[in-house]
């Protein structure tokens, strides 16, 4: 199994900068997802309280 | 389906959700596949061994960074001279995405670097600019947010992107103009590319996951964008209210 995934002595540079792109690019996604929820919830929230 | 019909704010808002969430699945399955060839089925190169497989997360990345600036800066154009509500919302939300993605290839970049020049970083021409490129979003991003009339803030950003332009040809040819320790175009090259089609093939592959995920956020951020702007609208009360 450690085989599989050994790329010799660039192993830790190769997935460093594929687990980077992962984090960042996941990121990209789930902050406009989120931050459109918690704007939805915010403005529920305040008619709500009008009512 | 009619042009008109997209740039109107309600339709999109409501149109799109569905959308998003198809594509938003299928861009995760193609990703993983890509990074699987990129990883572990495309061959070995004679010179870099492994490290080159950097490359297929590293040179989608910078592509993006470049063509989502050319986006905002053309929305931009037309935001500021037609004054199209959906354009000035594309052009903002380009920013943070162009970002993201400025920030990949730097970082995947110098990750790269260490094993192929010895060093993380130079201050050779296409790095410079393309952290000047970085700089220009982070630009755009600070200076929307710190305008509290929005409408003002967009023709400062709309004027910002336009002018910030002029980068987009220095970073695409530094490595003609100049001597740098980044290598010359070995992909654009057309009618004789440097790579072997089995090393050349997931990096395309590659390419067009990176749009697929470029389309997948964008319509997310329009969405909020429209959400944001709209928020007190009676449209946007009624679809509340259903």
């Amino acid at each position: 199994m450690i085989e599989f995934f050994y790329m010799g002595k660039h192993t830790v540079f190769v997935y460093v900068a594929y687990i980077f792109s992962i984090v960042v690019l996941l990121l990209g996604f789930i902050i406009p997802y989120y931050t459109l929820k918690k704007e939805i919830r915010l403005k529920n929230d305040k008619d709500n309280k009008k009512k | 389906m009619n042009i008109s019909k997209i740039a109107n704010l309600k339709f999109f808002y409501t149109k799109t959700q569905r959308i998003s969430i198809y594509l938003s699945f299928s861009t995760f399955v193609l990703f993983c596949i890509g990074i699987y060839w990129g990883l572990f089925i495309a061959p070995e190169d004679y010179l870099q061994g492994n490290s080159y497989r950097i490359m297929y997360v590293h040179v989608p990345a910078a592509w993006l960074s470049l063509q989502t600036y050319m986006i905002m800066a053309v929305t931009a154009f037309i935001a500021l001279v037609w004054k199209i509500k959906i354009m000035e919302i594309i052009s903002i939300q380009c920013a943070p995405i162009g970002a993201f993605f400025t920030i990949i290839a730097l970082v995947t970049g110098m990750i790269w670097g260490k094993p192929t020049w010895g060093t993380y970083w130079v201050w050779d021409a296409r790095l410079t600019s393309e952290l000047i490129l970085l700089f220009l979003y982070i630009g755009v991003i600070v200076l929307y947010s710190s305008f509290v009339d929005k409408r003002q803030a967009i023709k400062i950003t709309s004027l910002l992107s336009i002018i910030g332009l002029i980068n987009i040809p220095i970073i695409h040819y530094s490595v003609e103009w100049w001597n740098t320790l980044h290598q010359g175009p070995t992909v654009t090259k057309f009618d004789k590319p440097s790579a072997h089609i089995t090393m050349l093939l997931p990096l395309l592959y590659m390419f067009i996951v990176f749009n697929l995920y470029f389309l997948a956020v964008m319509i997310q951020r329009i969405r909020l964008g429209i959400y944001i702007r709209e928020k007190n609208s009676k449209w946007m009360e009624d679809l509340s209210n259903d």
